[in-house]
């Protein structure tokens, strides 16, 4: 299911005023008294490394052994073939069998306009790209785009939910994402236009670190709206 | 995040990352309180603090020559503290499911006053939900909710896009309302 957003001025972190008021609650939590000091960190970290550098040696002996292993077994392999006389039909015999004959799992096919859902942990459906406008698809297809390495076409994702749902409250991370993109890009004019931008549209929210975002790309061309004139 | 003292803090890293313990000491001391907080409100199992602010640091000291300095110290601290974290929810949810509990709080001093202990059941309803939750709404609404960050700082500390994290709190405010009983919309 998703979410029902609506915008907000300064998107708070909690909409519902009685769950604000909860999460406040766990925030003014009294800490307990810590019993835990710097000495019994220090043993800790000493046990940690020994067991480190036992697993170590642990690893690197069974490294060895099947390093070993793996000789005699090639070794012996080598001695068989030789001995048998084969040839090269058994090669033949040995090489991948035809596409028509490979086990094929195949599933019902999806009726027309069917998608698969993606799961509630937010883990992204990286098979296509969005087929709607909607801007949480657009979101997070842009996020798994940019972990693929391929922020150009994630920063032309999240221009989409700039432009076209500039009220919904996504819009507001997405322009900050995008002109951070925009910036590592090398795209220093249109990354202060995102920047300009956030800034008109969020007077206040997020100033300072905007403004510094602003100082460290200089001064540039004005703007219409994402593009420099 | 960034503190007063930087060039003393820089010598003194420098120095625990080569294992000198007065060092890691100095450290452990800087820190331990701002990480016991965070784990509270991570958690917000009182019990569970000690222990995970060991583990903690021990798991930061442990990596510490690995540190490459390319975040601040502290929201370096606050991801190994998210990880350790999410270890002790997966521990807890395989608990609740050995011991088949529904309300599977465990059992409180009775020597509060009556106001705190309302205060804390309120708390623990709103745990309660948060553990039902995937780790990574629970980490998004832990940290823009409860620890009050604004969106970029959570955004680093998360090692998610803003526009992610936006995204996050806002389905974990969604499903706890449903599971809390609250209406979504705020009005």
């Amino acid at each position: 299911m998703k979410p029902e957003l609506r915008p907000a001025a300064d998107e708070p972190a909690v909409l519902n005023p009685q769950l604000r008021a909860l999460a406040q609650l766990a925030r003014d939590a009294p800490a307990p008294p810590l019993r835990v000091d710097a000495e019994r960190v220090y043993a800790g970290f000493l046990a940690a490394r020994r067991a480190r550098a036992r697993r170590s040696v642990i690893v690197g002996g069974l490294v060895l052994a099947a390093a070993a292993l793996a000789l005699v077994v090639t070794g012996l392999d080598l001695g068989l073939s030789q001995r048998a006389g084969l040839s090269g039909h058994v090669a033949q015999d040995m090489s991948p069998a035809p596409a028509s004959d490979r086990a094929v799992l195949r599933g019902p096919p999806l009726a027309p306009g069917v998608r698969v859902p993606a799961g509630d942990d937010d883990t992204p459906n990286s098979t296509s790209e969005p087929a709607s406008d909607d801007p949480h698809a657009l979101v997070r297809r842009a996020d798994t785009l940019r972990a693929a390495g391929q922020p150009a076409a994630a920063a032309a994702l999240l221009t989409r939910v700039v432009r076209e749902h500039p009220d919904d409250p996504l819009a507001r991370g997405a322009l900050l994402d995008l002109a951070a993109l925009l910036r590592e890009l090398g795209r220093g004019d249109e990354a202060r236009c995102a920047y300009r931008l956030y800034r008109a549209r969020h007077p206040g929210a997020l100033a300072s670190d905007v403004d510094r975002a602003l100082a460290r790309l200089g001064p540039g061309p004005a703007c219409d709206e994402l593009s420099p004139r | 995040m960034v503190s007063d003292d930087g060039d003393d803090e820089a010598q003194v890293l420098r120095a625990a990352q080569r294992g000198d313990r007065a060092a890691q000491s100095q450290l452990f001391t800087r820190y331990r309180e701002r990480v016991a907080r965070q784990i509270l409100r991570m958690v917000g199992d009182p019990s569970a603090v000690d222990d995970l602010v060991q583990e903690v640091f021990i798991a930061a000291f442990t990596a510490l020559p690995r540190f490459r300095g390319d975040a601040q110290l502290g929201t370096w601290l606050h991801a190994i503290a998210t990880n350790r974290t999410r270890n002790w929810w997966d521990s807890q949810r395989r608990r609740r499911r050995r011991e088949d509990v529904a309300a599977g709080r465990p059992s409180e001093p009775q020597d509060d006053p009556e106001s705190d202990l309302v205060a804390r059941q309120q708390r623990d309803h709103l745990y309660a939900a948060l553990a039902d939750l995937p780790d990574k709404l629970r980490e998004a609404f832990i940290a823009r909710a409860i620890e009050g960050m604004n969106l970029i700082d959570a955004s680093a500390a998360l090692g998610a896009p803003i526009s992610t994290v936006s995204y996050r709190t806002r389905r974990a405010e969604q499903l706890l309302c449903a599971a809390l009983g609250l209406p979504w919309r705020a009005s």
